[in-house]
């Protein structure tokens, strides 16, 4: 079944379609879900949300655009909706760093422990962080989604990254002492 | 040793990040598309229900049946019971509302009720006669509690309902506990403790699904209020009280109920659309929604008003060759009806309906008198006189008058003598329009702009031709020569503004020039109207 063919029959109901559909997409999708949400529950809740969106939704679709990208949108919709009634405000801070320079090389951290920092940092750090540098919207876009200014998304994103930079540099040094005891013990 | 930089390293990691989710996400998925589907009959038994109710609550409120006088005590029984359900209604419908802060729940909540609503005739055939029976007994018990009971306490045992609580964080054990939730208040909920169970079973699906705790709460909750209003009906039947009173307040209940449905529905839109304005192509997405909508709702009807500008182009008389010099003024009059639209595509719509307008002009600069011998040849042929204006003869200033046209007549003198009035010579045609109209849309947003182009058939129903002189105004007769059928072509431009998907306002400034108006005129007279048709349509 062609994506349009896919796409005509789920609009019908069919629930073969929708099925296919799921199993087509549901991988991106819950990925989008488990990097904005708080743990594993939230995002099968998210994800749960955004298909029935989006079998609701598939007759407003235009083939114009990417069908995947329609999907997408629905889905960080559907996560941040569930964050934007928290108080985004905090103070601003026009000296925000840029770029976070981590003082290793080393980037073998696994992705799953990645996923449980991003998972870690508080609700509006994780969606900025996420928007941002993941998904690549501009501060201006974040203010909008998240119903706030640029200025706080940016300083969101500075906080952000120093949260992830300690988890990781703290990870760094726990490997670092726990390989030290290991020689210690050895030695 | 190189640094690395942060952001890269989780932009790394994370590109086409993709992971498969539980199979349970897919079985919740699915139970939501099994009761959405069962939704859909929902909007058809409301539509319904409305439209009983509202006969029923215009019938309570005209009354034409009813010989029993309002003070009976047994109708302020009645009554007192009904309005204490309806405080029941509206209080359940604030707890939903508190509760349901999330759109989706919302919709769900809905449906479920919907399911235990048509489903409760399922669980009476279902079942045997003998739980039949105990059902019946337990709806009149309930029925019998709620008449005795003061409106509050009733209130309680939904509370009762709502609060149970709910700490389990396991989806399985949440839809166990709340069944049983459902089954530990005891005393006043206990009658209704078995027709919940019965629509909580029927409506949730029996294997282990994850289910919002939220959404199954509402729904239960629901049930319990949706159960309840049946077991007033039953009693109501049972009873065999042919009483409008009680027929209406179960009507204006289901009204109510309705309502707060309703409010629900827009406030889950205006929610949806609140939330719609962060995607970034949000305005791609409203246009989408706006084309997908359409084939849903083909029809519009509603009604317009218009006031009319008739005149003429050209110098001419459609009376009498000697007021081709005079001056026509053109008259304001007004236009009303209704209009039906059908829906051909996104952009063109095809339109008809029923208009009653009036057209009317003046001829200035006129004077008439009376005369004996205006019968004989003072008398302007395309006029059929009334018998109490057959002496009057009319004049121009600028174009003489008829007699002086007609074979010369030694007697004119007479006449002339007699004290002329000046003033003016009104006609006056009302038709009946039925339009046949295209319209095609140049925006279709939030504010539309459209071209029209149509004909229209005018049925002659009123023609008259007065004489105004100061304040006195003289019926001389009516035109012979204007045709009782008439076409018009039309061009316009129409502007409207959207309310909701489903309410639109129209404002429409048409030209309509009119092709056989009279079977025969002096001079050129080619008449039109201009029009500004305003009205309201509304989509179904």
């Amino acid at each position: 079944m062609s994506q349009e063919e896919l796409i005509l029959h789920c609009k019908k109901g069919d629930r073969k379609a929708q099925a296919q559909l799921y199993r087509t997409y549901s991988g991106v999708l819950y990925g989008i879900c488990l990097k904005y949400s708080n743990n594993k529950t939230e995002a099968e809740d998210s994800l749960h949300d955004s298909f029935m969106t989006i079998y609701d939704k598939i007759g407003q679709f235009s083939s114009k655009g990417s069908f995947e990208g329609w999907m997408k949108r629905i889905t960080v919709n559907t996560v941040l909706q569930k964050y934007r009634k928290e108080e985004y405000l905090s103070v601003v801070n026009e000296n925000t760093v840029e770029e976070v320079v981590l003082d290793t090389e080393d980037d073998d951290i696994p992705l799953q422990t990645l996923l449980r920092y991003i998972q870690e940092l508080p609700n509006k750090y994780r969606t900025t962080f996420n928007l941002y540098v993941l998904d690549g919207h501009t501060h201006k876009e974040i203010g909008e989604l998240l119903g706030t200014t640029a200025g706080t998304s940016k300083s969101n994103l500075a906080r952000a990254r120093m949260l992830l930079k300690e988890k990781i540099q703290t990870k760094i040094l726990q490997s670092i002492i726990g390989i030290a005891m290991v020689l210690g013990n050895y030695f | 040793m190189s640094k690395k930089k942060l952001d890269e390293l989780f932009q790394d990691k994370f590109l086409g990040f993709k992971e498969i989710p539980d199979d349970k996400v897919w079985a919740s998925i699915e139970a939501s598309l099994d009761k959405k589907k069962k939704k859909r009959i929902l909007p058809l038994w409301w539509s319904l229900g409305g439209i009983a109710a509202a006969l029923v609550v215009g019938l309570l409120v005209f009354n034409p049946f009813n010989q029993i006088s309002q003070g009976d005590q047994i109708i302020t029984d009645v009554e007192q019971k009904n309005t204490d359900n309806i405080d029941t209604t509206n209080d359940a419908t604030k707890k939903l509302d508190v509760n349901q802060q999330n759109a989706d729940s919302i919709e769900v909540a809905t449906d479920t009720e919907s399911d235990s609503v048509s489903e409760q005739p399922e669980v009476q055939v279902a079942t045997t006669k003998d739980s039949k029976d105990d059902y019946l007994k337990n709806a009149q018990n309930q029925t019998q509690k709620n008449k005795t009971i003061p409106g509050t306490k009733w209130s309680k045992e939904n509370k009762a309902v709502a609060q149970s609580p709910q700490t389990s964080k396991d989806k399985l054990e949440r839809y166990q506990n709340i069944n049983k939730a459902n089954l530990t208040p005891e005393g006043d909920i206990a009658n209704t403790k078995e027709t919940v169970q019965q629509s909580a079973e029927k409506a949730l699906p029996s294997q282990p699904i994850k289910i919002d705790k939220k959404m199954v709460k509402d729904g239960n909750e629901t049930a319990v209020a949706a159960n309840n209003r049946d077991s007033q009906q039953n009693k109501a039947i049972e009873n065999e009280l042919p009483n409008a009173n009680i027929a209406g307040q179960i009507g204006s209940e289901i009204t109510e109920a309705q309502i707060a449905l309703n409010e629900k529905e827009r406030k889950k839109d205006s929610t949806l659309s609140a939330n719609k304005k962060s995607i970034f192509d949000e305005i791609e997405n409203q246009k989408e929604e706006a084309i997908a909508e359409t084939p849903t709702k083909k029809w519009s009807a509603g009604p317009s008003v218009a006031p009319v500008y008739f005149n003429a182009i050209g110098e001419g008389s459609s009376v009498h060759s000697i007021f081709v010099p005079n001056a026509k003024s053109g008259n304001i009059n007004m236009s009303y009806g209704v209009s039906v639209g059908y829906e051909i595509n996104a952009k063109l719509r095809v339109r008809t309906g029923i208009h009653k307008v009036d057209f009317g002009y003046d001829t200035n600069d006129i004077a008439f008198s009376s005369s004996p011998l205006a019968t004989t040849n003072g008398q302007i042929d395309n006029i059929n006189y009334r018998a109490t204006s057959k002496n009057l003869v009319v004049s121009s200033k600028p174009g003489g008058s008829a007699r002086e046209q007609a074979p010369t007549n030694s007697l004119d003198f007479s006449s002339s003598q007699n004290i002329e009035r000046e003033g003016f010579m009104t006609q006056q045609m009302g038709y009946l329009e039925i339009p046949l109209e295209l319209n095609y849309a140049l925006i279709d947003n939030k504010f539309g702009l459209n071209v029209i182009g149509g004909v229209s058939s005018l049925f002659l129903v009123d023609n008259s031709v007065a004489l105004t002189s100061d304040n006195l105004t003289t019926e001389m007769g009516d035109a012979k020569n204007v045709n009782n059928l008439n076409f018009s072509a039309n061009f316009g431009l129409g502007v409207n503004y959207k309310f909701s998907r489903n309410i639109h306002m129209n404002i429409e400034p048409v030209f309509k020039y009119q092709l056989n108006t009279f079977s025969e005129t002096d001079g050129t007279f080619n008449p039109y109207t201009v029009g500004v048709y305003s009205g309201l349509s509304f989509r179904f």
